[in-house]
């Protein structure tokens, strides 16, 4: 691709992905540890998209190393970007629990498959159910008998780590729409954007959202 | 819809007709409002008539298996109730070229 970025960007990028790639470790083990209490294996299978229905938000540093593995993997079409500057259109500034209830696929969903499966999310390799994969349908979700599998520690591990990388950079730690992230991180990778100016671009882009249609 | 707060003049206005009003007197809401105001994320959803009916769907299911209703039958109930609504957007869009 041949993008160069800034050197403090560049190591901050490779950090929160180091630090993405431990926690998904410790969070490896907290699953093995809930199967072996609980009892209850994990459920989650191939074909099964009903988390992929899930708000999904994610800081701009993961919105840049998602952008690099699509790019990276020939996956970064025109098309595919259409469909996320629809999806962040239509989800940007959305309150959590209308997006779960409105259905709203990740534009990195086709025919049931993530098209960016080992490039995906943390929070999405981290979306584990040990329940009924019913439950795990937005409109059945949030009852009981929802099966994920904790994962406070993992967000907090992550949120936290990402804010102090972003704090070097004078910046404060947005989460985005997994699409409007993918489309701001483009424009950092590809120098039209310094992840220094990229808080006060969000905020002048969310307030926009907020005053015209 | 979403419950945010908002600046009333950064909202979508969308008037209730005569019989839309009459409509939620009936359901017990009286004086029924003559305005409605959507943020312009929540606009954007309405907007598109598939999400738009999933959601509603989605409301409805919710809270009928919130009251006890078994999921099945919620979702059966809750999936007449968007195909109700797509019909009657079709209904309207046909007679005077509304937008459902």
């Amino acid at each position: 691709m041949g993008y160069k970025l800034p050197l403090l960007t560049e190591r901050s990028l490779n950090e929160a992905e180091a630090g993405r790639s431990d926690a998904l470790q410790r969070f490896e083990r907290e699953i093995h540890q809930h199967v072996t209490e609980t009892k209850r294996p994990v459920t989650c299978s191939k074909g099964c998209d009903h988390c992929c229905y899930h708000p999904v938000t994610i800081s701009i540093l993961e919105g840049m190393s998602l952008y690099l593995w699509l790019a990276g993997s020939y996956l970064w079409t025109a098309d595919r970007k259409n469909q996320f500057a629809k999806h962040s259109k239509s989800v940007w500034g959305l309150s959590p629990e209308i997006w779960m209830l409105s259905m709203t696929p990740c534009p990195l969903l086709e025919d049931h498959l993530c098209r960016a499966y080992e490039g995906r999310p943390a929070v999405c390799r981290a979306t584990v159910s040990t329940g009924d994969p019913l439950y795990c349908h937005p409109h059945h979700f949030g009852l009981d008998v929802t099966g994920l599998v904790p994962r406070h520690s993992f967000y907090e591990a992550i949120v936290g780590a990402e804010k102090r990388l972003l704090r070097r950079h004078a910046q404060i730690l947005f989460q985005l729409p997994i699409s409007t992230a993918v489309l701001y991180g483009e424009m950092v990778c590809k120098g039209e954007l310094d992840l220094e100016d990229s808080g006060p671009i969000l905020t002048v882009d969310y307030q926009k959202l907020h005053a015209h249609v | 819809m979403c419950g945010q707060e908002f600046d009333r003049k950064d909202c979508v206005a969308v008037k209730l007709t005569g019989e839309e009003r009459d409509t939620l007197r009936k359901m017990g809401i009286d004086p029924p409002p003559t305005t409605l105001f959507y943020c312009h994320p929540c606009w954007n959803l309405l907007h598109n008539p598939d999400r738009a009916g999933q959601l509603m769907k989605g409301m409805v299911q919710h809270y009928l298996q919130n009251t006890g209703v078994s999921h099945e039958q919620a979702e059966r109930l809750a999936e007449d109730y968007r195909q109700k609504l797509l019909k009657r957007a079709q209904e309207l869009k046909d007679a005077h070229g509304k937008p459902g």
